[in-house]
């Protein structure tokens, strides 16, 4: 009976194909008109760059290209919009919220109120930027080795800047290599900037002798003339491209990796299928063959995951950072039950 | 209609109603104050550690670098967090908050801060109520990215501590309020009890009265308040004491005035009668000397009423069979002439001839009486048996009668003085119960007058004193 018919079976092959093709493009393209990205910092900051990122992939991937509104809700590193999406004060519910990594790690220490990780939806991490040791360029420190040998020999003489306080992402990565030295981390010196910026102008001004942040501020930095000097990028494996040049902490010896996640989070209200569908546009746009490129062009490296995979990742990360807050002596916000 | 209800309350219910409001009045500014005061206590001890925290910070200040910088020791704020057992957070920024470090959003200061000197003050943050100092401190080099001249540092901590402070402090004074409140109540209490004693006790006295006794109430050991009532009502006794010595000599006057006329109306009734010629006369006569008769036995009885009313009784052993056999004897001549049959019965079995305690001439009279009515009232050919009993309590001397008894209506009212049964074919003054009640009653018992045991028509006056009369006669 098929053997009698074989055209028409593939014209209705094809149609369906044709079909489930067609609709893939149109859910991929399909966001919410009132599309926007709350950036939960001042203008400029990293949280900033991931909403940037977010409108461009709006505007480039969609069929109907849009423009995403960014706003933006400073206050307690995330934590005010973190509050606000929880208790549903948010002005637009609706609206996608920049994380990164250290939401996570302040968010178990309960700077962010009375929250757990799961108390909203995460959609999509679309990258990540990692760690990074600085000194200024002239120091007479060259390495890691050297940084451990100045630490276990006159401790008290290096000073540490970052743009956190202490319990930060920054306080912690100083903490563990002061650790690493076998040093009491508590006894750190630590200088807080009010960003990682002001941090890098401080160490070329030799106010502090060892910067902690982040690889993407550092290579700004860098590129801009900074004389600074990069001790290790704080990745698994080596950067790819121009900065492929630069040890990692673990090459040298110091098992410390330090990925920084950046993405979007939606509050608890939104509805499944308009989940689904941010859920599905971060698929298809993150899947696109330019995503590198222009993932390239806000200093990310690659990290793309989304939906209950993002979600299953964020709630094994804050355990990790929970318990090694607990061990580095931070308070931690007991889970609720 | 309150005041009415609360004047007749007891002394000691006025007294508790009054205070125990006043008292929990008291007591409850007392522990609004406290907490008042506890928490400024807290807040003072507190807020200087607060403020020790803000200092440290400001000490760490740096703008070398051309930013804002603070130096921060972990030490410090774990030594913070500990004292305030809870999360600590601060904020250092310039005056115009273009450059901020630590917890952007910490509640700004609610007045305008003066460089140096130190503000407090309460608010929420992230729906936990804390506690913030805030210190505007001037900058040594100007900043890069601001113009102020000044930074203000906040330190803000949970107020959980002083919270759980000032509840254990206020707890404690609770529990102190509420013992001392419940110390004095019980005070009061023990104190208007023990000034009310003799009161009280002056209540008994007087209950425990006899009715006939009127002898004056002790008049020692007395509280100065009680004393004149005391007196009053002694100087009431006395009164009637004396009216009643008077109405009792009256009494007892007049019937020996009366007695000594009926004597003499007595003997010429005879005369007369001995002398008499005719047969009218004669009848008239006899009429005559059996009222006189009548007379004579009416005003003995009043004699003996006034007699067992005030004489002092004499105690000693009574002999009862012996002495329902005198009675008999006296009632024998009369209950022969009736053709009645006059019996003596025991209901003393352990004790043939039981001794028994009292004033021996007045039972005789009293028995006398009952006996005599049992007689008089019996119709002719009757029943009457005369009886003595002892048991562990009491003793009794009684009569019982086959005659009409009496009423069960009638029964109260009879041996008060001048009631008589309701049987009218025979003449009697009345007194006969009267006096025998009297007489018990001196002993320390009573009269009684019930129907006969066995359900047979009749009655049963019995009079009974108890063992211990002797003791309750005063």
């Amino acid at each position: 009976m098929h053997k009698h018919n074989p055209p028409r079976r593939t014209l209705l092959q094809w149609g369906l194909a044709l079909a489930a093709v067609q609709h893939q493009r149109l859910a991929a393209a399909r966001v919410p008109d009132t599309a926007e990205c709350i950036a939960p910092a001042k203008v400029g900051g990293g949280f900033d760059l991931t909403c940037k990122l977010v409108g461009e992939l709006i505007s480039q991937g969609g069929a109907t290209p849009r423009q995403l509104l960014v706003s933006y809700l400073p206050g307690g590193i995330g934590a005010v919009a973190f509050d606000r999406v929880v208790t549903q004060r948010l002005h637009n519910p609706q609206a996608l919220i920049a994380f990164s990594g250290g939401s996570l790690l302040n968010l178990v220490q309960g700077k962010f109120g009375p929250h757990e990780v799961l108390d909203v939806r995460w959609v999509a991490a679309l990258g990540t930027d990692y760690g990074a040791i600085a000194v200024q360029k002239d120091s007479p420190l060259k390495n890691l080795k050297d940084l451990e040998t100045l630490l276990r020999r006159d401790f008290r003489r290096v000073v540490f800047g970052a743009g956190g306080t202490v319990g930060s992402q920054d306080w912690v990565k100083a903490a563990l290599i002061v650790r690493a030295a076998g040093q009491d981390h508590k006894a750190m010196r630590f200088v807080s900037f009010e960003g990682g910026g002001e941090a890098l102008s401080a160490l070329e001004g030799k106010h502090v002798t060892v910067f902690c942040g982040d690889a993407a501020e550092a290579f700004q930095a860098l590129d801009a003339g900074a004389p600074i000097r990069l001790l290790a990028v704080l990745s698994d494996k080596r950067l790819e491209g121009a900065r492929s040049g630069i040890q990692t902490a673990v090459e040298q010896g110091v098992n410390l990796v330090w990925p920084v996640i950046r993405g979007v989070y939606v509050g608890k209200s939104v509805r499944d299928e308009d989940y689904r569908q941010w859920v599905d546009f971060f698929d298809a746009a993150m899947a696109s063959p330019r995503y590198a490129a222009l993932r390239a062009q806000y200093n990310l490296s690659p990290f793309a995951m989304t939906g209950k995979a993002l979600s299953d990742y964020v709630v094994e990360r804050a355990e990790m950072y929970r318990a090694m807050a607990s061990q580095l002596g931070l308070r931690t916000a007991a889970p609720r039950r | 209609m309150f005041w009415k209800k609360f004047r007749q309350a007891p002394l000691r219910r006025s007294l508790v109603i009054l205070l125990l409001p006043i008292l929990a009045g008291v007591t409850a500014a007392e522990l609004w104050m406290t907490d008042h005061d506890a928490l400024d206590a807290a807040n003072a001890a507190y807020d200087r550690s607060l403020l020790g925290a803000v200092k440290s910070i400001a000490g760490n200040i740096s703008t070398a670098s051309g930013g804002l910088s603070v130096e921060l020791p972990y030490r410090m704020f774990e030594f913070f967090e500990l004292t305030a057992s809870g999360p600590v957070h601060f904020r250092v920024a310039t005056s115009d908050g273009l450059v901020e470090l630590g917890s952007a959003d910490l509640p700004a200061p609610p007045t305008r801060l003066q460089p140096g000197v130190p503000a407090f003050y309460d608010a929420v943050y992230f729906g936990d109520a804390v506690r913030l100092a805030a210190l505007l401190t001037p900058v040594a080099q100007p900043l890069a990215q601001s113009n102020a001249q000044t930074v203000l540092i906040q330190v803000a901590e949970s107020t959980q501590s002083r919270q759980i402070f000032t509840r254990r402090f206020v707890m404690r004074s609770a529990l102190r309020d509420a013992l001392i409140f419940g110390l004095t109540l019980l005070t009061v209490f023990a104190a208007v009890t023990l000034a009310l004693g003799p009161l009280a006790r002056l209540a008994a006295q007087v209950r425990a009265r006899k009715p006939h006794d009127l002898t004056p109430i002790a008049q020692d050991a007395l509280s100065a308040d009680v004393a004149p009532l005391v007196l009053a009502v002694n100087q009431q006794i006395r009164n009637t004491q004396e009216l009643m010595t008077r109405q009792r000599q009256f009494v007892d006057d007049a019937s020996h005035q009366l007695r000594t006329h009926l004597t003499t109306l007595h003997v010429q009734a005879e005369h007369a009668l001995r002398e008499a010629e005719s047969d009218p006369v004669r009848r008239t006569l006899q009429a005559l000397r059996l009222e006189i008769n009548r007379a004579t036995h009416t005003t003995n009885q009043f004699l003996a009423l006034a007699r067992s009313d005030a004489v002092v009784l004499a105690w000693e052993e009574v002999d009862l069979a012996g002495l329902v056999k005198d009675v008999a004897l006296a009632v024998m001549a009369k209950a022969r002439k009736r053709g009645i049959d006059l019996g003596v019965s025991s209901h003393d079995a352990a004790h043939a001839t039981p001794r028994a305690f009292g004033d021996a001439d007045l039972l005789r009279e009293a028995l006398l009486n009952l006996a005599s009515n049992a007689v008089l009232y019996t119709p002719e050919g009757g029943e009457v048996t005369m009886m003595f009993a002892a048991d562990a309590d009491h003793w009794s001397l009684g009569v019982t009668d086959n005659g009409p008894g009496i009423s069960s209506s009638h029964l109260g009212a009879l041996g008060q003085r001048f009631v008589r049964s309701d049987t009218r074919s025979v003449a009697g003054s009345g007194l006969g119960l009267a006096i025998a009640r009297s007489i018990a009653q001196r002993h320390g018992g009573d009269l009684s007058l019930e129907a006969r045991a066995d359900g047979a028509p009749g009655l049963h006056a019995r009079i009974w004193w108890p063992r211990r009369g002797r003791a309750v006669e005063g």
